[in-house]
């Protein structure tokens, strides 16, 4: 006996959310609803409980990044999001770490120990520090984006 | 053993040989002429290097909106930022004040306003407002405008979430088109939404925080029997309650696999309690 790969094709999600617009494929709707003509969901905003602002389109230049795929602009920053990400973020991830088990052996480990949370510091970095996160939209702005890339290094 | 350092890139891998200038500057060039955070930043840099030299300069991040957040969640730069000199005035507690220089990292609250968009500027290009606690549910009576809004119909973390991450095909996809971006996007919900489960057990502390032993009893008894019924009971971290609370944070843990176990246990917790209070 061999195993064949193969897969089920559930094709679009066609339906819409009639309170909130979001869309969804059949299976995904209410029970109660399965024979009506009008399939209910509640995954997105509880039967029309939650009212929130659409998204604005993005800017130019970030549309033109996330979905024109085949330039290599695109296909470079698609990429690396994270990191550009990264370099623009105002604030900083922080947590305790735990570095008793990060000695070498088996996969890279994280561990820490209480809550992450996210930090923020003071509007200008100390004196013969280099510029970091939010520090780096008002300290040095000639040298800015190399600032930027080089916080990643 | 546990070293507590704040490291800017500690989770992503550290190469920048990929990285394009040219997109990083048209980026920073695009953030300036449509973020509002990096607006207001900017605001603080002009007023820092400007002629006009202002003793103790503070920049103050406002975490309430005036407005209904139902509807808008595009704020402006006055509405995100503040420029202080001298004394702090009437801040909230979610408020975050940075010094001009030095002093410590300051924690930003989950609930604050911007705090996904201070993270990902690049999911939200705008700045647009995240999750924040004083949003209602949609109306469900015409004409009914004024809105008290209770653990009702407040809004959860979750259900902002899960309307987010949906697709939908009159909104910008900035979201689901980012890859990996998104994908972090949804850990650090996740984490949110623990951040707030943890919120409702310190509300559980703090009641347990009452002298009257009765009112203790019952509430303690309540939680073991809806997690009887449930066939689960909560787990309770240790490290969240004091030293000083510590005697209560084990009765309680006690009572719960009482609950779970059957209850011959039960007389050796209360016995705890009785001599906790010294009744």
């Amino acid at each position: 006996m061999s195993y064949v790969a193969s897969f089920v094709d559930f094709g679009d999600p066609l339906h819409e959310c009639g309170y909130c617009g979001a869309c969804f494929w059949y299976n995904e709707l209410l029970v109660k609803s399965k024979h009506s003509q009008n399939p209910k969901f509640s995954l997105c905003c509880r039967k029309g409980k939650v009212q929130l602002p659409t998204l604005p389109e993005p800017p130019e230049f970030l549309r033109h990044l996330l979905f024109y795929y085949e330039t290599p602009e695109s296909k470079n920053f698609l990429g690396q999001i994270r990191t550009y990400n990264m370099m623009f973020a105002f604030i900083s991830p922080g947590a305790k770490f735990d570095s008793s088990f990060d000695d070498g052996k088996g996969p890279p480990t994280v561990r820490i120990q209480g809550q992450f949370c996210y930090r923020i510091g003071s509007l200008l970095p100390k004196d013969g520090e280099p510029p970091r996160f939010g520090q780096l939209y008002i300290y040095d702005t000639e040298n800015e984006i190399q600032n930027r890339i080089q916080g990643v290094r | 053993m546990f070293s507590n350092i704040c490291k800017h890139s500690w989770f992503v891998c550290r190469n920048n040989k990929n990285i394009d200038p040219t997109i990083v500057e048209n980026l920073s060039k695009m953030l300036y002429e449509n973020n509002t955070h990096a607006k207001c930043f900017r605001m603080a840099r002009e007023r820092l290097n400007s002629d006009i030299y202002v003793p103790d300069l503070k920049l103050r991040l406002i975490s309430d909106r005036k407005t209904d957040g139902r509807i808008y969640n595009l704020p402006t730069v006055s509405e995100v930022a503040a420029l202080i000199a001298g004394d702090i005035g009437d801040a909230e507690e979610k408020d975050i004040i940075i010094q001009a220089q030095g002093g410590q990292l300051q924690r930003i609250d989950e609930f604050h306003a911007s705090y996904l968009a201070y993270e990902y500027p690049l999911l939200f290009p705008y700045g647009e407002d995240g999750y924040r606690p004083d949003i209602a549910h949609r109306e469900t009576e015409e004409g009914d405008d004024v809105v008290n809004i209770n653990k009702h119909n407040r809004l959860t973390i979750r259900e902002w979430l899960a309307y987010r991450i949906h697709m939908r095909l009159f909104e910008a996809k900035t979201l689901l088109s980012s890859r990996r971006l998104f994908q972090e996007y949804l850990v650090d919900g996740f984490t949110m939404l623990e951040a707030e489960n943890l919120v409702g057990l310190e509300e559980i502390k703090k009641s347990l925080e009452f002298r009257n032993t009765r009112i203790l009893i019952m509430k303690v008894s309540r939680i073991m029997f809806r997690d009887q019924l449930k066939e689960k009971y909560l787990f309770y971290p240790l490290p969240m309650l004091e030293v000083t609370d510590l005697w209560i944070n084990f009765t309680l843990t006690g009572w719960l696999y009482a609950a779970k176990l059957g209850f011959p246990m039960f007389s050796l917790p209360l016995h705890v309690i009785l001599n906790g209070q010294k009744l």
